[in-house]
């Protein structure tokens, strides 16, 4: 009985162990991956940047621009509050911040600044894999696309 | 001193062979540097040596190989101990061989990597593909803004209209 009983107290302890090593959730990131692009794009024919091949079918099917040309591009990984700055134009300059990762999903806000003026705010969640794309502002005649991709 | 007095203690069973690998290579580091534990052994080696020379006069064996080729001579129904080269290393699969079976560990390990697997596999928590990939929880603008979802895409669009006077459209 006692060895039936000492085996039953392995066993539970073991699945725990097991459990919480190998489940996904345990591991659950928590910092997050982030993918950010700035896309020049524009109505005058030209190439779409090699850079862009992999969401550029995403971008042929939601705009109906010529030209696509990649003027920014990184990738770092950001734990909650941090929060990173990415220059758009001469004077625009999106902030994103981090601020919750939880199993499921990165809580980000992007701020669109001119000068010191935000002209934009946004607070998102993206799960993992999922593009967020802002786009509008223009540089020179042309439309500056911005891309935002989390990993995790 | 506090080793050295461990270190004789274990003397018999390393001359045995009965050392478990892993304190083998800790006393044989201790011999090393150590000469009172080294003579210690050397004299236990001799008094060995001794002892089997008093049992058959005459001959004194010099190694391990001829004392068992003599058990071998005198008892030959018994099977002769595999020698282990020096220093005395356990092969792996001896050491699984002297590991005893417990089963509650092995079963919760083999339940633990199946569920791991099935994980990898199967669709756990479907309920993901319908929730939206990206909830937009706030927005605050000075300018107007259009969110659309294209389909097919895991893509959200917040596009910024520009202000009057310039020709910007999707």
């Amino acid at each position: 009985m006692k060895h039936f009983f000492r085996s039953c107290l392995t066993f539970m302890l073991f699945t725990a162990l097991f459990a919480c090593t190998f489940n996904p959730l345990a591991h659950a990131a928590r910092t997050v991956q982030l993918e950010w692009r700035v896309i020049s794009a524009s109505y005058k024919k030209g190439n779409v940047d090699p850079r862009l091949k992999d969401i550029y079918q995403n971008l042929g099917a939601i705009f109906n621009y010529n030209s696509y040309r990649l003027i920014n591009m990184n990738r770092l990984a950001l734990s909650p509050n941090q929060q990173v700055s990415v220059p758009l134009s001469r004077n625009k300059t999106f902030v994103i911040k981090v601020t919750r990762v939880t199993n499921q999903w990165v809580h980000v806000q992007v701020q669109l600044l001119k000068g010191n003026q935000s002209i934009f705010g946004t607070a998102v969640r993206l799960m993992n894999g999922r593009t967020l794309l802002i786009g509008g502002p223009s540089d020179h005649g042309k439309v500056l696309i911005f891309s935002l991709r989390s990993f995790w | 001193m506090k080793r050295c007095r461990k270190i004789q203690k274990d003397m018999d069973r390393y001359l045995d062979g009965e050392l478990p690998p892993e304190k083998i290579h800790a006393f044989e580091d201790h011999l090393r540097t150590c000469i009172h534990c080294r003579r210690a052994l050397e004299e236990k080696r001799q008094q060995r040596r001794m002892r089997i020379s008093s049992l058959m006069p005459g001959e004194i064996p010099i190694s391990t190989e001829e004392i068992l080729d003599m058990i071998q001579e005198k008892w030959p129904s018994e099977k002769p101990a595999k020698i282990l080269p020096f220093p005395y290393k356990t092969l792996w699969w001896e050491k699984i061989k002297t590991l005893t079976f417990r089963p509650a560990p092995a079963i919760a390990l083999a339940l633990c990597i199946i569920a791991l697997g099935l994980s990898f596999f199967l669709p756990f928590g479907s309920h993901k593909e319908l929730e939206p990939g990206i909830v937009i929880e706030k927005i605050e603008s000075t300018r107007s803004f259009m969110i659309y979802q294209p389909e097919h895409t895991e893509t959200t669009v917040i596009w910024i209209v520009p202000t009057k006077g310039k020709k910007e459209a999707t």
